[in-house]
């Protein structure tokens, strides 16, 4: 038994109030209703009996709040089914208050998106149709999503997407983050092994060049020796090299024998000078010869300079004694100290004489000044009266007097009859004021007198420091022109001084060369043994074979220093050589680890190149699969298309439009990856390619379109459902479609079996469909339901039940 | 062949019509029409072809069809009718005027070498509805994938793959995944072992 649809029953749902049923057990369910009588209400009410959700209005957030009808405070929508075999918990029932929402579907899930999706065409979705399949290079479009709910094919999809990934690198280092780290080892790996080729071919070079060096220094050591090749065995060259006690004994010999000749050498030079006695001799002549000169000029030009320096030591206690060495020094000392010390007398008597001329006149002046000073303080003491301020109390009185009265005392001046009164006033006032000039005059010459004064007293404690006392003064003339004798005594001496001293001094010489020729005399007999020793060690030959002493031990040098050039060159080549070896070892340990660090990082590397060698495989593997695979959903996409989908919606368009010229149709591009990226275009009904449906097309066969392509789609998935709710899908067609469209309709009812609820708003078209619609066949049924409102505004559905009945009219 | 004649022919061995002969009686009125057929069993279809000839008459072939639908709606037939023009080019007045009480397809004469195709477009809302060919050879992916793949990849592989692909999308993912990293592990813990 065939799913359908029984009965709906609503209450105070949208625009209905109050509670209709509305029976569904018929093939055919016409619905009509004018404009708001609630045709869309019942239809609503369907999907959300079957889905417990409104597919077109799932986008606009709380639509649950504006399902119950306005006046009521709450409705319920219940809707039985039949014929589901199991898949169907039971009707459907939802309960609708405002605030409140709860529904119990009649449909599974899968079910119920069959039906939102496949079965049911809101007049919304109707307009929008074309559009909602014609999302261009979208990967989740409908039309996708219909692919897939028409071939079931999530597998091979997973198959693809899934191996999606191997195609690109980056994407296999996020799926296998272990990739990268591999990646990342294999580079440092890389970057290791570079370092360490380097390395290795630097030690080698090392090495290479320490044996060059090693058989150049070899070859000098012992010319007989083959060079050495790369790891040879170094400690028996070592030890070969190595022993260098018997240099160094030698080397020590030969330093001291050294020393010894130097030594001897210098010893005989300064004995090597002729006979001593005839020198000794001669020195003592000269000697003698010049202590007599010496005496000669002592008891001479010497006692005076005695004398003279004896006399000035009263002056200068300082003055150091007489050294026969430095007679000519100490003179001139001397007669320099006389000509300061007479300049410095010199200078304190002249500055006496200034001094005391100075004081005199600052006495004087001082004298004169106290004297004047008294002087004008008297003549200031008897004009002590202020002259200037009585003058001014006069001259303000002079207004005052009128004719010879006294203002202050009102006596009469005519009787003392000596001018008038007024002239009186004003010579005495004349008298006051040249009286206050003259006190003025005396004040300024007492200030500077008294500066005056100052000045002097300053000038005669400048001058009183400055002057010497009498005694004092004598003395100082004394010591002057004692000291300038002095001085004028010992200048001719000076040439004399010079004499003596020269005389001292070759005295002193002669003396000290006899002494020396006495030492060295003594010396010159130890030295010949030690000689005729040394050269004999060191030459090997007796001193006799040599010219003399000198020349023998020269050869005995000679000899010492050759030998020890030898000596110190073979160490230091042992050295040397020693030293290269040391280098060579470890240059040579430091190449092989290198060698083996390499060899061990390659081996690394190779395991790690294998490793990638293998992923590469698996990716390609993986590519090869994920290809085929797209290759072959896009054959069966583009097969469902062409095949399929294209072919059933053009029938059902030429149907509904049989005089349309452009048919509408999928396009998909020709090589594609299997994604579904098919266009919407039209064609011409000779074939040829056209624009795009909305350019093509009038606005009617728009419609047609959209609505055959819900219907081309329906018929090209399996049928889960075999049902078609349609709301009102005809406005905007016109009479002749409308008499296609019922044909069509007919065609799915009665061709195909689908059970068919249509809801048209249009009285006319109501009747002519329930005509067309009608029961054909035994079995066949139509219901109508005409929905309208009582006189109180509720609900009211009024159904026809039609049945077959044989037509008499055709005899069929 | 004529255009009526195509379409009598389609009708009949396409659409599984009756023929009624090209004169009907309804009731005690006897109507004449080039052919006259009715829908098999599951449908009260009745056709009237019309060839539009130079002797046709618009008003007169107006007149016959509403006398005709006229008749079956006094027996209260639910007959639904559509009249075929056919031949002629039909008048925009004559269609109007009959569409009112039928359904009119207005074939005409197609020419050409797709005229057979137009006319069965023309007729094709009278025809039964040709089921899409079943889908399920298409998506049998696996034996195609399987044949494009037998020199390329093992057959153990494949089959890992395509159970793995039942899985979803994630197993596939995980699968590679494991796959890659167990090499890659491989080498990184040989290396770790060895200092």
């Amino acid at each position: 038994m065939n799913p359908r649809l029984k009965s709906l029953s609503i209450q105070n749902f949208r625009s209905i109030r109050g509670s209709v049923v509305i029976p569904l057990d018929a093939q055919v369910v016409l619905i009509h209703g004018t404009n708001g009588m609630g045709k869309t209400s019942v239809m609503s009410a369907i999907e959300l009996g079957l889905t417990g959700s409104i597919a077109h209005l799932g986008d606009q957030s709380k639509y649950h709040d504006f399902l119950t009808h306005i006046d009521t405070e709450g409705g319920s929508i219940q809707l039985a089914l039949e014929g589901m075999d199991g898949r169907s918990a039971g009707p459907g029932q939802v309960t609708i208050s405002p605030g409140a929402f709860s529904a119990t579907s009649a449909l599974n899930d899968a079910d119920a998106g069959f039906f939102a999706e496949r079965c049911y065409l809101p007049q919304a979705v109707l307009g929008r149709l074309l559009d909602i399949y014609d999302q261009k290079n979208t990967t989740n479009s409908r039309l996708t999503e219909f692919v897939k709910e028409l071939l079931r094919l999530d597998a091979l999809d997973a198959l693809v997407d899934g191996l999606d990934h191997a195609f690109n690198v980056t994407r296999i280092r996020k799926l296998a983050p272990v990739y990268r780290q591999l990646e990342e080892a294999r580079d440092q790996i890389e970057k290791q092994l570079e370092r360490e080729r380097l390395n290795v071919e630097s030690a080698t070079k090392a090495t290479t060049q320490r044996i060059a060096r090693l058989n150049e220094l070899l070859a000098t050591f012992d010319p007989s020796t083959m060079p050495v090749r790369a790891g040879f065995d170094v400690t028996a060259l070592l030890a070969w090299v190595g022993d260098r006690e018997k240099d160094q004994v030698e080397l020590a010999s030969i330093t001291q024998q050294n020393s010894e000749v130097s030594s001897l050498l210098s010893r005989l030079d300064q004995t090597a000078a002729g006979s001593a006695d005839v020198e000794i001799a001669a020195l003592d002549r000269d000697s003698a010869a010049i202590g007599s000169e010496y005496e000669t000029w002592l008891n001479g030009p010497g006692a005076q300079i005695t004398q003279a320096l004896d006399a000035l030591r009263q002056f200068h206690s300082e003055l150091s004694p007489l050294d026969g060495a430095r007679v000519d020094e100490k003179v001139r000392e001397a007669l320099a100290w006389c000509a300061v010390e007479v300049d410095r007398c010199q200078r304190l008597l002249d500055q006496h004489e200034i001094a005391s001329q100075q004081l005199a006149t600052a006495r004087t002046t001082i004298q004169r000044a106290t004297t004047r000073i008294v002087e004008i303080n008297k003549a200031l003491e008897a004009g002590g009266k202020d002259a200037r301020t009585l003058a001014a109390a006069l001259a303000g009185l002079a207004p005052h007097v009128e004719g010879d009265i006294c203002p202050v005392c009102n006596r009469d001046y005519a009787e003392v009859d000596s001018g008038s009164l007024t002239a009186h006033i004003a010579a005495t006032i004349a008298n006051l004021t040249s009286a206050a000039g003259r006190l003025q005059a005396l004040s300024t010459e007492r200030a500077s007198e008294s500066e005056r004064l100052t000045t002097a007293q300053r000038d005669e404690a400048t001058a009183e420091r400055l002057v010497q006392r009498p005694d004092a003064l004598v003395d100082l003339r004394r010591r002057r022109s004692a000291i300038a004798s002095i001085g004028s005594r010992l200048e001719p001496l000076q040439g004399d001084a010079v004499r003596g001293q020269s005389l001292f001094i070759r005295l002193d010489s002669a003396r000290r060369a006899i002494a020396a020729s006495r030492r060295a005399g003594l010396q010159s007999a130890s030295l010949l043994p030690e000689i005729n020793a040394a050269v004999e060690q060191a030459t090997g030959l007796p001193t006799t074979r040599f010219l003399g002493l000198r020349e023998a031990l020269e050869g005995a040098a000679e000899s010492l220093s050759g030998r020890l050039r030898t000596v110190q060159a073979a160490l230091l080549l042992r050295v040397s050589v020693e030293t290269e070896l040391e280098q060579y070892v470890r240059e040579d340990q430091l190449l092989s680890d290198r060698v083996a660090q390499t060899t061990q990082l390659e081996a690394r590397l190779t395991t790690m190149k294998d490793a990638f060698a293998s992923i590469g495989e698996v990716r390609e593997r993986a590519k090869t699969i994920a290809n085929v695979a797209t290759h072959v959903r896009s054959g069966i996409v583009r097969d469902v298309f062409s095949g399929s989908l294209n072919k059933v919606w053009r029938d059902l368009f030429v149907r509904l439009a049989p005089n349309e010229q452009f048919i509408p149709q999928f396009r998909l591009p020709d090589q594609g990856d299997g994604k579904v990226e098919a266009v919407l275009e039209t064609f011409h009904r000779s074939g040829q390619a056209s624009g795009p449906p909305g350019a093509m097309l009038s606005q009617g066969n728009l419609n047609t379109a959209a609505l055959t392509l819900f219907l081309a789609l329906n018929l090209s998935v399996p049928p889960q459902l075999p049902w078609l709710v349609l709301d009102d899908p005809v406005q905007s067609m016109d009479d002749v479609h409308i008499a296609q469209f019922a044909a069509l309709l007919r065609t799915f009812a009665k061709g195909l079996g689908k059970q068919v609820v249509i809801a048209v708003h249009e009285r006319a078209l109501f009747e002519y469909l329930t005509l067309e619609l009608s029961p054909a066949f035994a079995g066949d049924s139509l219901i109508t339901v005409e929905i309208s409102r009582n006189f109180v505004g509720d609900a009211v559905a009024d159904p026809h039940f039609y049945v077959f009945e044989d037509d008499k009219a055709v005899a069929a | 062949m004529t255009t009526a004649e195509t379409v009598y022919e389609i009708l009949t061995k396409e659409g599984g019509y009756r023929p009624l002969g090209a004169s009907i009686k309804i009731g005690s009125q006897t109507f004449d029409f080039t052919h006259v057929l009715v829908a098999g069993e599951r449908a009260n279809d009745l056709v009237i072809v019309i060839d539009l000839t130079g002797a046709s008459e618009d008003a007169q072939v107006t007149r016959s069809v509403l006398a005709f639908t006229r008749a079956l709606d006094v027996l209260g037939s639910k007959r639904s009718v559509t009249a075929v023009l056919t031949s002629g080019q039909a008048d925009n007045d004559l269609v109007n005027s009959i569409s009112r009480v039928c359904r009119v397809l207005p074939v005409g004469a197609p020419s050409g070498p797709l005229a057979e195709d137009m006319v069965r477009d023309w007729l094709a809302v009278l025809l039964p509805l040709k089921s899409p060919p079943p889908v399920e050879h298409l998506a049998d992916w696996k034996a195609s994938l399987e044949k494009q793949l037998v020199d390329t990849v093992s057959e153990p592989a494949f089959g890992r793959f395509v159970q793995l692909a039942e899985g979803g999308k994630e197993a596939v993912e995980t699968a590679l995944a494991q796959e890659i990293s167990t090499l890659a592990d491989q080498v990184l813990d040989d290396g770790a072992a060895q200092p």
